[in-house]
């Protein structure tokens, strides 16, 4: 790509983007490591649409693969420029544009930080629950074009339900905007959520238009340890069952204790296979009262030590570190292998069930986490070394993992999106016809497929 | 900090999340990925470890572009002891020729001699024209603080404790006033304070620079005169040489070895002034004292930062005084030690936020235990809104 580095500088200006390799290394993958394949050429930080458009014209006259970039926290490899070409960082168009507050909704560029955003509109008595754990790095754009979610999903649903309009990049540099500010809004195809979770795919989404709602003037935080697995299993299904709605639910192993441990007083004790972890939101008096009573169902239900904790500093620390908890357990293995698969949440104890059997059978050391209020779960495998032969039967359990979640009717990918990998199952979930569809919505927004090549598709198409 | 080999582990622990993009002060001015924490242990892995990539100018403007705040070791889930991996790149990267061995040679004699240039004064322009120190350093005392005291200073009431005190070089050589509010407040509150002697700069801006030996032939120093002192504390009044003293002194050596124990034995008797005061109490009121104060929480205090708030509390004893928070007192204020001298226009940038958050909280000062951002902050202050917090304590003792 011989001139590539001076017409991106007459494109967006010599401190625009970067085309040296010891830039470029960190742009090779995503929060996944081995996903790592191929060496982008270059990569832009374009500082608006303007400049997102002009060096995406250009990529289009000359065939060069583009990569949509926001933190680079995927879990999927989605932000891999596995065909090279141009790594396209959104990081410094980083503006909230508008916080309307006669409308409650907001408009931001597509590379704020999500945890930026939140404070921001929380400083003006706002909410916006979409909550990956990764919220003090991730993008608002890595967040619409993955449908993240968390904890908060239960009760709020995920990014895909927040979205109201946005503004995007096609690959020949010709600017849409889609959806509106509007709660309602029924002309047209809803291109706006086939943006969403797109993952990089179809466009550059530039800036997004999301809803907002009151805060909600007070939380309580309690937390119940469990003897089993199954029974933590049990009280997510039984809870949803009986019409409590908490605003998290996260199911965690015990290994999660200890890492509390070094931060809360006094002490958890460290037994039993599972936790879970939960918030309720309301008046003070209905948080309040909504943990106790659920506090009071954990114990009936045989759980090992239950505590709520109304005070919210002392809150944040259980969340804050709940936050961390997946880069903890990486760094403490030589690899570490995750799914998010979800199952409907009357199905968990018996996916749970599933997962401990086929842990077992295959004699790998598994963990079961997830934000189980909403069926979405983190199965993952714990390596102490890199093996071929281990890692296939790593790949081999997952795709069992993954068979077991959808015969209960559950899904491929709650949170994390296809990228590479899950490309090879999607075939599992969606079927030939419905990707023969997509494929041909794939090509009427980008004939040349420059965009984020060698996503999504099962691999014998992606080509 | 022996040498990057000595990472090796800690690095393939990194896992990739990127949640060091969170905090670190550079990459919040460039947003280019290759500043962040993940990006440089990728970088000086593949550069300076496996050599994947040759080592070039780049490579050493990234290692460079770093304030060595720690701020990413403190985000990072795995604990990785990023910091430290940085100073072992440094160290591998230390310029060679005369003209470096030179510089070298004029640091460490400053250091020995804790900040003050002595006879070497003399000298200073000169290096300054040679290009040899930048010319905005801040100029040095006539005479050091420590030229004038004795070994021992006794209070003049009852001995309640007795504690070696550490003067770091920013004290003796530039911020007078800090040493003898210092000074005066042990003294007021019935410390008796031994000035041992020997000592020499903590070490922590020779490691900045690399100079792993030097810091390790002052840490040797200091160990030596510390350890013979039958003291209840070791205090100092700056945030670095608790860092230096307590945390990093023992990784300098190997693990078992007679200093790397030494530093062990020490570390758990080393504490900021303030914190050392406010466990002890005091047991002489202070005085009203009408003054609104912020406080500045300098990066190198994230693993302590409990001792720079007992040191705060001390002030809310302080009748009249007003304490008011800025929104995030542990954000940078841009000075990284030398930083700021290097790179002006990042460190400029860092410091403009901070400067919006102390306008916003409406304080007449800023109190920070840390001589550079004292230094950094008050070049845009002015000199008399940036002050230790010890020295806001001692005005309350006139
Ligand atoms: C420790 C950890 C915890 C996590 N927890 C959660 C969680 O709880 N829930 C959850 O959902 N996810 C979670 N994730 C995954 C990840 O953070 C989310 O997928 C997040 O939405 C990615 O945002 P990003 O800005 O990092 O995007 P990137 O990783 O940079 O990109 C993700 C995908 O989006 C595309 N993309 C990014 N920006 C744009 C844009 N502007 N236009 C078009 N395409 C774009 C990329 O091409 C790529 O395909 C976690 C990750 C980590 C490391
Ligand atoms: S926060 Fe730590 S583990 Fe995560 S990418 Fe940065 S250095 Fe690696
Ligand atoms: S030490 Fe500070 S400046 Fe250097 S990478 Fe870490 S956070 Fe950034």
């Amino acid at each position: 790509m011989k001139g590539l580095a001076k017409d991106l500088a007459h494109l967006v200006g010599p401190e625009g983007f970067s085309t040296d390799p010891e830039d470029l290394l960190v742009y090779r993958h995503d929060a996944i490591a081995y996903f790592a394949q191929g060496e982008p050429a270059a990569v832009v930080l374009p500082k608006d649409t303007v400049h997102a458009a002009k060096v995406m014209a250009y990529a289009s006259q000359n065939g060069i693969p583009l990569t949509p970039r926001g933190a680079g926290s995927g879990l999927s490899g989605g932000c891999t420029p596995v065909r090279g070409g141009i790594v396209l960082d959104t990081k410094r168009m980083k503006g909230i544009l508008e916080i309307n507050r006669g409308n409650l909704t907001a408009r931001v560029e597509a590379g704020v930080v999500l945890a930026a955003f939140q404070q921001a509109v929380e400083a003006q008595g706002f909410f916006y629950p979409p909550d990956p754990q990764s919220k003090s790095v991730c993008t608002l754009g890595g967040n619409v074009a993955t449908r993240a979610g968390g904890p908060r999903a239960v009760k709020y649903g995920t990014t895909v339900n927040y979205v109201l309009g946005l503004e995007a990049v096609l690959p020949d540099g010709e600017v849409i905007r889609t959806g509106s500010s509007c709660v309602k809004h029924s002309a047209g195809y809803d291109l706006t959520h086939l943006l969403t979770g797109s993952e990089g795919t179809l466009a550059l989404i530039t800036q997004a238009t999301v809803r907002l709602l009151p805060k909600p003037p007070a939380t309580c935080t309690a937390l119940a340890v469990c003897p089993t697995m199954e029974m933590a299993a049990r009280i997510v299904s039984e809870t949803i069952a009986g019409g409590v709605v908490p605003s998290m639910l996260e199911l965690l192993t015990t290994a999660s204790l200890a890492v509390f441990n070094r931060f809360v007083t006094p002490p958890l004790p460290e037994e039993g296979e599972a936790c879970l972890l939960m918030e309720f939101d309301g008046t003070a008096q209905e948080a309040l009262r909504q943990a106790q009573e659920m506090a009071g169902a954990c114990r009936d239900m045989g759980a090992i030590d239950v505590r709520v904790v109304p005070q919210a500093d002392e809150a944040a620390v259980y969340w804050m570190v709940r936050s961390r908890l997946y880069p903890l357990v990486v760094s403490r293995f030589k690899r570490v292998v995750t799914e998010d698969v979800t199952v409907p949440r009357d199905r968990i104890p018996e996916f749970a069930a599933k997962v401990m059997g086929i842990a077992q059978e295959m004699g790998l050391s598994m963990g079961l986490t997830g934000h189980a209020g909403d069926g979405n779960m983190h199965p993952t495998i714990r390596m102490d070394e890199v093996t071929d032969a281990l890692q296939a039967r790593a790949d081999q359990a997952m795709a069992r993992v993954i068979k077991a979640g959808l015969a209960l009717g559950g899904v491929i990918s709650g949170e994390h999106g296809v990228g590479l990998h899950k490309a090879e199952f999607l075939e599992l979930e969606l079927g030939r016809e419905q990707i023969a569809l997509m494929r041909r919505i794939k090509k009427a927004f980008d004939p040349k497929g420059i965009m984020n090549p060698g996503k999504i598709w099962p691999p014998e198409l992606a080509s | 900090m022996l040498g990057l080999e000595q990472y090796r582990e800690a690095l393939e622990r990194c896992s990739q999340c990127g949640y060091c993009q969170a905090s670190c002060p550079v990459f919040s001015q460039e947003l280019l990925e290759s500043y962040t924490a993940r990006g440089r242990t990728l970088l000086i892995k593949a550069a300076l470890m496996d050599g994947i990539l040759p080592v070039g100018k780049r490579t050493k403007e990234i290692v460079a572009n770093c304030l060595l705040c720690g701020t990413c070791a403190h985000t990072c889930p795995g604990g990785l002891p990023l910091d430290e991996i940085f100073m072992a790149a440094r160290n591998q990267l230390r310029p060679g020729g005369p003209a470096a061995s030179l510089k070298r040679g004029l640091h460490r004699k400053l250091m020995e001699q804790r900040g003050h240039p002595g006879a070497m004064g003399k000298l200073g322009p000169l290096a300054k024209t040679l290009g040899l120190a930048p010319a905005d350093l801040p100029q040095p005392a006539a005479r050091p603080f420590l030229a004038d005291q004795p070994e021992v200073l006794r209070p003049s009431g009852a001995v309640r404790a007795r504690v070696a005190w550490f003067v770091g070089c920013a004290a003796n050589s530039l911020h007078l006033d800090t040493a003898q509010a210092v000074r005066k407040v042990l003294l007021a509150n019935g410390v008796e304070v031994v000035l041992p002697q020997g000592l020499a700069c903590c070490g922590l801006p020779a490691l900045a620079q690399g100079e792993v030996e030097m810091a390790q032939d002052l840490a040797r120093r200091n160990l030596a005169a510390l350890a013979a002192q039958e003291v209840d504390a070791v205090v100092t009044e700056c945030t670095s040489c608790v860092l230096m003293l307590r945390d990093k002194m023992g990784r300098l050596f190997e693990p078992e070895s007679p200093e790397a124990q030494a530093a062990q034995a020490l570390a758990p008797k080393v504490m900021e002034a303030g914190a050392f005061l406010h466990q002890l109490g005091l047991s002489q009121t202070p005085q009203e004292c009408g003054v609104s104060y912020t406080l500045h929480q300098p990066c190198h205090a994230a693993g302590f930062a409990a001792q720079v708030r007992q040191g705060l509390s001390l002030l809310e004893q302080v009748p009249g005084a007003d304490y008011r928070p800025m929104a995030d007192p542990a954000a940078c204020c841009g000075a990284g030690g030398d930083f700021f001298l290097k790179n002006p226009a990042l460190s400029q940038g860092v410091r403009r936020s901070k400067l919006e958050q102390i306008e916003q909280s409406r304080a007449e000062v800023v109190v920070t235990p840390c001589p550079a951002c004292r230094h950094y902050l008050s070049l845009a202050l002015g000199p008399d809104k940036v002050k230790h917090p010890l020295a806001l304590l001692a005005g309350a003792y006139e």
